[in-house]
């Protein structure tokens, strides 16, 4: 797994070229996308075009930044001009947008370099990233578990060293859930702050885009190159003196795994020996936010996706028709009042943020669940897989709050664990600088990563894919 | 149901929603229950913007 850090240095120096980038990536992808799904579709000559014209431009002394030359990938929610753009789904099998979605035009910009389109659970109407048009994306720690969703294939490929970074989108978790269970960084900004024009919605009112990457350094990165003008100069604290952060009363650190109980106990601590003071938070009243973000997202993606049902309607994936036949039965009367709940929950966050700077919860109450779970057992309750794995992240997309997972060990099955940094709206540089320093102090513990740029658990899945001589 | 302005292309699925035989639908008399849940809950002033 490659870095923009170390990646960036390398290629502002002429040590390696955008196009040996790009041909180190695809030859991984190549050799692995039969079995892992990763990618939906590869754009092998747009990403030539590019890192072509990347390597002519830096070797003429025309270095664009950080993310000049670096390979990276998009879920295939995000529109691409001349490319494929299925949202994962059969209904747009032939769909070849003329436009660039807004967040791509950026990133052409800055010279980044489009590998390909990643997978996702259809529409990103689901958050275990099963697919049963392209596959399922499985967890790169573990082929028999699921990566999480919706933003699968986009937290594998980062794993897999195949793109450097991966934008997705965000909903109820779809970001922040695959990256706590593949062990990447996952954030969502503020709602708003980085465009969705360009980008299959599936509710409008809670979709966020937002940035997959190997570290927070990155994130930050990629974060300062969409969002110019804010918080591009952050770099890590000397230590976290004065910094207050929130540990939620309820909900938040109940029916968890024992395990990932016993991690957040310790990234507490070591938070508090860098001078934070971890302060109990009364939250808002929880126990209705999945209905309130249902109630939403329900009426919503039928309001966008009616379209296809007469053409198309029988392409849907079974999952995403009953959620839009339940949308039918969503009165304006249901939608108004969560729309007002929503509100609410808005308000009582900003009162939480004028007592806290930041609240510190797990990613997710489990580990990777394996492959076609329905339900998990938690706390010696059953939930179904869904509720659970959405339980610690659908609430922030509801007040909008930008949010990061970050990854902070490994459970004894050898699967990563996460925690969750949350900031008041608009509050992105106390979010980043924090993470940042916790990076700093290894208090967050990513991936554990071979020689070869791959996760040891993948090396050993794809050792014979990996070790084959390359077709190039 | 014939008076209810619904999809026509989705009417094979609104039975399993009433009377789910697949799984496929799952939990929707749970949400119902659930917005009658929040249609109690006193919101006050607070307006849907």
């Amino acid at each position: 797994m490659q870095t923009i850090k170390q990646l960036a240095l390398l290629i502002k120096s002429g040590e390696i070229s955008p196009v040996d980038c790009l041909q180190e990536a695809l030859k991984k992808i190549k050799k692995t996308n039969d079995k892992s799904h990763i990618f939906i579709t590869v754009c092998e000559e747009r990403a030539y075009a590019e890192a072509y014209k990347a390597e002519k431009e830096i070797s003429r002394g025309e270095y664009r930044g950080p993310l000049h030359g670096i390979p990276y990938t998009l879920k295939d929610l995000f529109n691409t001009k001349d490319v494929r753009t299925t949202g994962g789904s059969k209904v747009l099998d032939d769909n070849t947008p003329n436009e660039d979605a807004r967040v791509v035009r950026i990133l052409q910009q800055k010279g980044a370099v489009l590998l390909g389109k990643t997978n996702l659970h259809e529409f990103a109407y689901g958050i275990t990233g099963e697919n049963s048009h392209y596959g399922t994306v499985t967890n790169p720690h573990d082929g028999t578990r699921l990566a999480g969703g919706s933003s699968s294939g986009s937290a594998a490929a980062v794993v897999m060293g195949q793109g450097v970074f991966s934008l997705g989108t965000d909903t109820g978790g779809s970001i922040r859930v695959p990256s706590a269970l593949c062990g990447i960084v996952g954030f969502k900004p503020t709602y708003g702050l980085l465009s969705c024009e360009g980008v299959i919605p599936f509710c409008w009112s809670l979709d966020h885009v937002g940035i997959l990457t190997s570290s927070v350094y990155d994130s930050q990165q990629v974060f300062a190159a969409l969002a110019p003008g804010r918080n591009e100069n952050l770099s890590f604290s000397p230590s976290l003196n004065g910094l207050k952060i929130g540990i939620p009363e309820t909900y938040f650190y109940e029916k968890l795994d024992p395990e990932i109980e016993q991690r957040l106990e310790k990234v507490k601590k070591e938070i508090e020996s860098l001078g934070a003071r971890l302060v109990s938070v009364e939250m808002p009243e929880l126990k209705n936010s999945r209905t309130v973000s249902l109630v939403l997202q329900l009426p919503e993606a039928l309001s966008y996706y009616s379209r296809y049902l007469e053409d198309k309607g029988k392409l849907f994936g079974d999952d995403v028709k009953a959620g839009l036949t339940a949308g039918q039965f969503i009165l304006a009367e249901h939608y108004l009042r969560a729309k007002r709940m929503a509100k609410l929950y808005r308000q009582e966050m900003s009162s939480v943020f004028q007592k806290v700077d930041l609240i510190l919860t797990p990613g997710t109450p489990c580990i990777a669940p394996k492959v076609g779970t329905k339900t998990v057992e938690l706390g010696m309750q059953s939930e179904a897989v869904g509720n659970a794995l959405t339980r610690f992240t659908s609430f922030f997309n509801i007040t909008g709050s930008p949010a990061m997972t970050i990854p902070c060990g490994f459970h004894t099955k050898g699967l990563p664990i996460s925690f969750q940094l949350i900031a008041d709206v608009n509050n992105e540089e106390t979010l980043i600088r924090t993470a940042l320093t916790l990076e700093h102090f290894k208090v967050s513990d990513g991936l554990r990563v071979s020689d070869s740029g791959v996760s040891e658990h993948f090396t050993k899945k794809y050792s014979k894919e990996l070790q084959k001589p390359s077709e190039n | 149901m014939d008076q209810f302005p619904s999809y026509e292309e989705l009417r094979g699925e609104i039975e399993e929603l009433v009377a789910p035989r697949y799984g496929v639908i799952s939990g929707f008399q749970e949400i119902l229950e659930e917005i009658k849940v929040l249609q109690e809950i006193d919101l006050k002033e607070i307006d849907p913007l």
